[in-house]
């Protein structure tokens, strides 16, 4: 599945901003590419910065959320920091019920988030 | 109506030995092959069914979208293990107060309160199993018949509820 246009990656300082182009993050191949670039990423670098910008997403399955509980233990491993950023609220409820909502870092706004963990020391 | 207020503690599933209950009035009744290629087809079909009869708030769509889809991969790779001559029969309906949608698949039947729950310890860096936990706390009714080849989803209709306004404002 090479060349799907699941994420565009940008460098700020230290943190990996990945945009989520993808606007239903649902089908296994898309959710398998968006896994298989993010680990990637993380295979490359210690104590990694994770902003990863959702804002485009308009609905995602429990299998994404599945996907993102790998990308979330994944920079764990690193020693790094995740943010989740620009959640539509509309989503906001998938989180909540499944608890998730207590595992990761949310922020509306994903420059904001950036600078966040670029605050950030570990 | 689609925010965090509209969701519930999640329920035990029911689980029927019987069929689904007959149904007040049909609006969409049909059998798709068993191809996730058509799965996005199939919810927007759904889905533009429910808003186009005003039975669904268009603020609700994105829960409604996740709840077929989990329900339609469940019956497409589950069920019928994608073998695409294997039938997934979906009706979409109301009765006085609710929408429903139904999906039948030729599977083998899964028990869905065996599956674990995804909020406890172990379960929540588990990658997989959130599927249920989702649509039970939006859907009014998640019932399963046929030894789980069936589905019911029921909410009610948008165009006979009345969100309650905040006496606070």
């Amino acid at each position: 599945m090479a060349g799907m246009d699941v994420l565009r990656f940008e460098e700020r300082d230290g943190v990996l901003m990945a945009r989520v182009v993808a606007e239903r993050l649902v089908d296994l191949p898309v959710l398998d590419e968006f896994r298989d670039q993010l680990f990637a990423q993380a295979g490359s670098r210690p104590k990694m910065k994770l902003v990863l910008d959702v804002s485009a997403v308009t609905y995602l399955s429990s299998s994404a959320l599945g996907k993102l509980v790998a990308v979330f233990k994944k920079v764990k491993e690193t020693g790094g920091a995740m943010i989740v950023a620009g959640l539509k609220p509309a989503l906001l409820p998938v989180f909540k019920v499944t608890s998730l909502d207590k595992v990761f870092e949310f922020h509306a706004d994903p420059t904001a988030a950036v600078l966040e963990l670029q605050r950030k020391r570990f | 109506m689609g925010g965090v207020s509209s969701l519930r503690p999640p329920r035990r599933v029911n689980v029927w030995s019987g069929r689904a209950p007959s149904t007040a009035e049909v609006l969409v009744a049909r059998s798709w092959p068993s191809d996730l290629a058509l799965k996005q087809q199939m919810i927007d079909e759904v889905s533009a069914c429910l808003v186009a009869g005003g039975y669904l708030e268009s603020d609700d769509e994105p829960m409604l979208c996740i709840c077929l889809d989990e329900a339609f991969a469940n019956a497409i790779r589950h069920g019928n293990r994608q073998v695409v001559e294997k039938p997934v029969g979906i009706s979409v309906g109301v009765d006085r107060e609710r929408w429903f949608v139904v999906v039948d698949d030729e599977g083998e039947g899964f028990d869905p309160n065996a599956v674990p729950d995804p909020t406890t310890e172990a379960g929540l860096m588990a990658e997989s199993g959130r599927g249920i936990r989702i649509m039970n706390a939006w859907l009014d009714q998640l019932a399963y018949y046929r030894d789980g080849r069936t589905i019911l989803m029921a909410r009610r209709r948008a165009d006979r509820y009345s969100a309650p306004t905040s006496s606070e404002g």
